[in-house]
């Protein structure tokens, strides 16, 4: 058995030396472990930096504020007190830093003054270096370095160690940031990275806000363009419009004026000016599609008499040259889901299109229904056996002034405009125009447009049943009878039937169509609040239903909607519409309409412009009106003081009072209401301008035109009168 | 070199030898001899090392090496089996020290300096391995290649047609394999 005693002095002396070398490692290697984590601790708070900071960048609402959270996370990060911001302008030189982090502001207040009130130059100082490398620079002890203008400030303060970085766009320097410590700190390199890291996270909110800026730019000189676009058409069409209606006057009543030798060039300035107003015309179009700005009023429109109206509009064209019109539509085609207008303007151009490049042949336009992966389409088809085109030339063809050929401008005439427009308009309106063409053979070209499914009556149609209802007696059932209100949203029910409860009515509601006509046959109400767009069975179907049953029919309705404002209220608060230059078979049909039973009838024509005075009481003096003018609203309402017309022919656009205007204080004054005014304009009327022309005609009310509170005052202002009504 | 290369030292001491050779070796060599594997510490006292071994064991310095390395290499596949699995010979296994084996090393051990090498493949049979670096270890790698065809059971043919030790700017290692029949 071993004793303590063999344990020799040697072998003792061996582990002595062996126990004293372990634990040399083992410190060493303690200490390479918690060196280790330091760095993994301090790596951490690196990268928590930068995700603070990338949040911010991302997230900051304003560049102030991404900047201020970074200087202030970049001071918590360093422990430094000082830290600010420079940014550079377009010239390339460091503006004076305006965005501050501070721990102690007092102490620091003379360092912050004398860093606003220097100006660094590339390699200058701390910002000045950063800016020149375009990379982070530090600087161990600012007092003792011979490149730190504010040395003196810095020492007199206690400000030693600094660091800047850039923050950059690529390689482009947007910016610079400084943070100063109170104590000299060696460089750190890591840090410093880390840093670059930051700038460039900094740099990207930059570059986003110049990006913001620059679209903001866009969109002010696009809104630019488009108003100048629209005044601009509006002061060349007044002219225009006098020049067309003159020498019409000239043509029609050559024997009078003894113009009969210059009918052949009079056509012709007709021609050119009718040519001139069209193309600014599409000029107009397409510069209001590529703004954005272009108003559709999608709706069902039905096709038939579309097509008749568009071809006899186009048949003077066809016989021209001496083409045939042709039309293939199945009886009872429907309808489509299209612009009323737009729709009328698209085929318009593609069949006067095919006359034109056709001679002794056949125009024809076919209309068929097509399903296509489940989608349900209405095409019309215009199909001439005119001169063709290349595929060359149909590669071309719906550009802007692109005609097939130079020479076909000439030969044919046309802006070159019509096509490029027609294509953006079905597009917009959710379909497509497409080609096809053979040389010598001919072309076809298809417009596709979505159908609709359900076949609804036209919305003017709507309005008048509304109206009528209106003015049918009421079956009451006393003073304070039953009004039901059709609404699918609970808000606008609750609302309309607080104040229909209010003014002494019991109200009862219904969510939807269905329920709706239940409770109408139920309940017998004084009247209906109907609201149009509701899921499963929507206002146009349940106001036809309530018409429809004998026991409802005279229950009044009244529509309360938000759809389609926009051409119900040009046929609801004008009596008519015209735009110049005047169709004067329109004009003359519009206010025979107008016309009082006994005696002369008189029209106020309320315009600015001389000429286009003289234009109408030429035509409508022919016809035997009497006319009276007003060359402003002002005057206009000084003329009505004295003697009512019967109607008045207004001028939107004029000095001192402008049609507007005119139009508010018509409604203003009880005597006035009633006049029926016809608007007669060159201006391209925005939806707002419809509405202030709708005032007070309607019985169609809008949800959405209106204040909440106006609504329902009108609402139960209705009501109270249909009441009235019935009781008398 | 990182302190494990002197911990793989003293164990292939020790086991060959005994504690007192190892001490007398740093008596020696005149070095510290506290070596903790994450540590870094002067390639010089490797060579210190190397040379104390050599004049207490007569044998020559790189003979010392190359035994180091192929008495190392055993306790290597013990401590680390899955680099070694994953192979069956000792060619495909040499093509992965640079991108699987030093690639761990470093994760492990940062700042490690490990060789880099260039392969030749273009012969089945024959495998050049270009090695250069300013230690001039190829005595190690010598030595590891030795130990690696045991490992494999199999018999094996190398040579240094070119050594920086003879002038040449590389050393090349020249390596062929075959099964041993068992």
């Amino acid at each position: 058995m071993a004793s303590v005693s063999d344990v020799t002095d040697i072998e003792l002396a061996r582990l002595k030396r062996r126990l004293d070398r372990e634990q040399k490692a083992r410190a060493e290697s303690e200490a390479i472990a918690e060196r280790a984590l330091r760095e993994l601790y301090k790596k951490q708070k690196e990268i928590e930096l930068l995700q603070i900071i990338a949040v911010a960048a991302n997230e900051a609402l304003t560049t102030d504020g991404a900047m201020q959270t970074a200087l202030r996370q970049v001071c918590a990060h360093t422990g430094w007190p000082v830290g600010f911001f420079h940014l550079k302008n377009s010239s390339g030189e460091l503006l004076p830093p305006t965005l501050w982090h501070l721990d102690k502001p007092d102490r620091f207040e003379t360092f912050r003054r004398v860093s606003e009130a220097l100006r660094f130059e590339p390699g200058i100082g701390l910002p000045g270096r950063v800016l020149a490398s375009r990379k982070p620079a530090w600087i161990a002890d600012v007092t003792k370095d011979p490149n730190f203008p504010r040395a003196k400030a810095a020492a007199d303060i206690g400000v030693r160690a600094g660091f800047g970085f850039p923050v950059s766009i690529g390689t482009e320097v947007v910016a610079v940031m400084e943070f100063f410590s109170e104590v000299p700190v060696e460089p750190d390199e890591s840090l410093l990275e880390v840093m670059a890291d930051v700038g460039k996270q900094l740099g990207r909110v930059i570059e986003r806000k110049r990006a913001e800026e620059s679209r903001d730019e866009a969109m002010e000189a696009s809104r630019t363009k488009s108003s100048f676009l629209a005044n601009m058409s509006h002061e060349l069409r007044t002219p225009l419009n006098a020049i067309i209606g003159l020498t019409e006057l000239l043509c029609e009543n050559a024997p009078r004026f003894g113009t009969e030798k210059a009918l052949e060039p009079l056509r012709r300035v007709l021609r050119a000016g009718r040519h001139l107003l069209g193309l600014i015309n599409d000029i107009l179009d397409l510069s209001k599609i590529e703004a954005g700005k272009m108003d559709l009023t999608l709706e069902t429109v039905t096709i038939q008499p579309v097509i008749e109206e568009v071809f006899g509009t186009v048949r003077p064209l066809a016989e021209q040259n001496k083409n045939e019109l042709a039309l293939d539509s199945p009886e009872g085609i429907g309808s489509v889901y299209a612009d009323n207008m737009r729709l009328r303007q698209v085929l318009l151009n593609l069949l006067s299109n095919a006359c034109k490049f056709t001679k002794d042949g056949t125009v024809r336009l076919g209309v068929t229904r097509v399903e296509e992966a489940g989608q349900h389409w209405v095409d019309f088809a215009v199909s001439d056996t005119g001169i063709g085109m290349t595929e060359e030339q149909l590669g071309r063809l719906f550009q802007e002034f692109a005609q097939a050929d130079a020479s076909t401008t000439r030969q044919f005439g046309g802006t070159g405009l019509g096509l490029a427009i027609s294509r953006r308009l079905c597009r917009l309106m959710g379909g497509d125009v497409t080609v096809t063409s053979e040389p010598g053979k001919g072309s076809t070209f298809t417009m596709r447009l979505p159908a609709q499914a359900a076949a609804l009556t036209s919305p003017i149609e709507i309005i008048a049943a509304a109206s009528a209802a209106e003015t049918g007696p009421a079956a009451s059932q006393g003073s304070h009878g039953t009004v039901l209100v059709i609404d699918d949203d609970a808000t606008a029910r609750e609302l309309i039937a607080a104040h229909l409860v209010a003014n002494g009515f019991a109200v009862e509601t219904a969510a939807n169509g269905v329920d709706g006509l239940k409770k109408a046959r139920e309940l017998k109400p004084v009247a209906i609040t109907l609201d149009i767009l509701m899921p499963d069975i929507d206002g146009w179907t349940v106001l036809p239903a309530l018409k429809g049953d004998p026991e409802l029919t005279d229950i009044p309705v009244v529509i309360v909607t938000i759809v389609d404002e926009q051409r119900r209220g040009i046929a609801l608060g004008a009596a008519g519409y015209l735009t110049k230059p005047i169709d004067r078979e329109r004009l003359v049909e519009i206010l025979s309409r107008h016309r009082s039973a006994d005696g002369p009838s008189e029209v106020l024509v309320v315009e600015d412009d001389e000429e286009h005075r003289q234009l109408v009481r030429a035509i409508l003096g022919a016809q035997g009106w009497v006319v009276r003018e007003a060359a402003n609203g002002r005057l206009a309402l000084d003329a009505l003081a004295a003697k009512l017309p019967d109607i008045l022919l207004l001028d939107l656009m004029m000095p001192e009072m402008d049609g507007f205007e005119l139009v508010a204080a018509l409604q203003a004054n009880p005597a006035w209401r009633d006049i029926p005014a016809v608007v007669v304009t060159a201006l391209d009327l925005t939806a707002e301008d419809h509405r202030r022309l709708n005032g007070g005609v309607e019985r169609v009310l809008s949800k959405n035109s209106f204040a909440p509170a106006e609504l329902m005052a009108r609402v139960g202002k209705l009501l109270l009168e249909v009441k009235g009504q019935a009781k008398r | 070199m990182k302190g494990v290369v002197f911990n793989l030292l003293e164990a292939v001491i020790q086991r060959e030898y005994d504690d007192d050779t190892w001490e007398a070796l740093l008596e020696q060599a005149n070095v510290g001899g506290a070596y903790t594997s994450l540590g870094s510490y002067p390639d010089e006292e490797m060579m210190k090392l190397v040379a104390a071994a050599s004049s207490l064991l007569k044998t020559p310095p790189d003979d010392i090496v190359r035994w180091f390395g192929r008495n190392a290499l055993p306790l290597l596949a013990q401590k680390h089996p899955h680099f070694f699995d994953a192979h069956k010979s000792t060619r495909t296994f040499l093509l992965t020290l640079n991108d699987v084996i030093h690639m761990e090393v470093r994760k492990l051990y940062p700042g490690a300096d490990v060789p880099v090498f260039n392969y030749d493949t273009s012969s089945p049979e024959v495998l050049l391995m270009e090695y250069r670096s300013h230690r001039k270890l190829c005595a190690l790698a010598e030595g590891f290649i030795e130990a690696t065809a045991a490992h494999y059971g199999e018999e094996l043919a190398l040579e240094q047609p070119e050594c920086m030790k003879r002038g040449d700017d590389k050393c090349v290692l020249r390596i062929s394999v075959k099964k041993l029949k068992v």
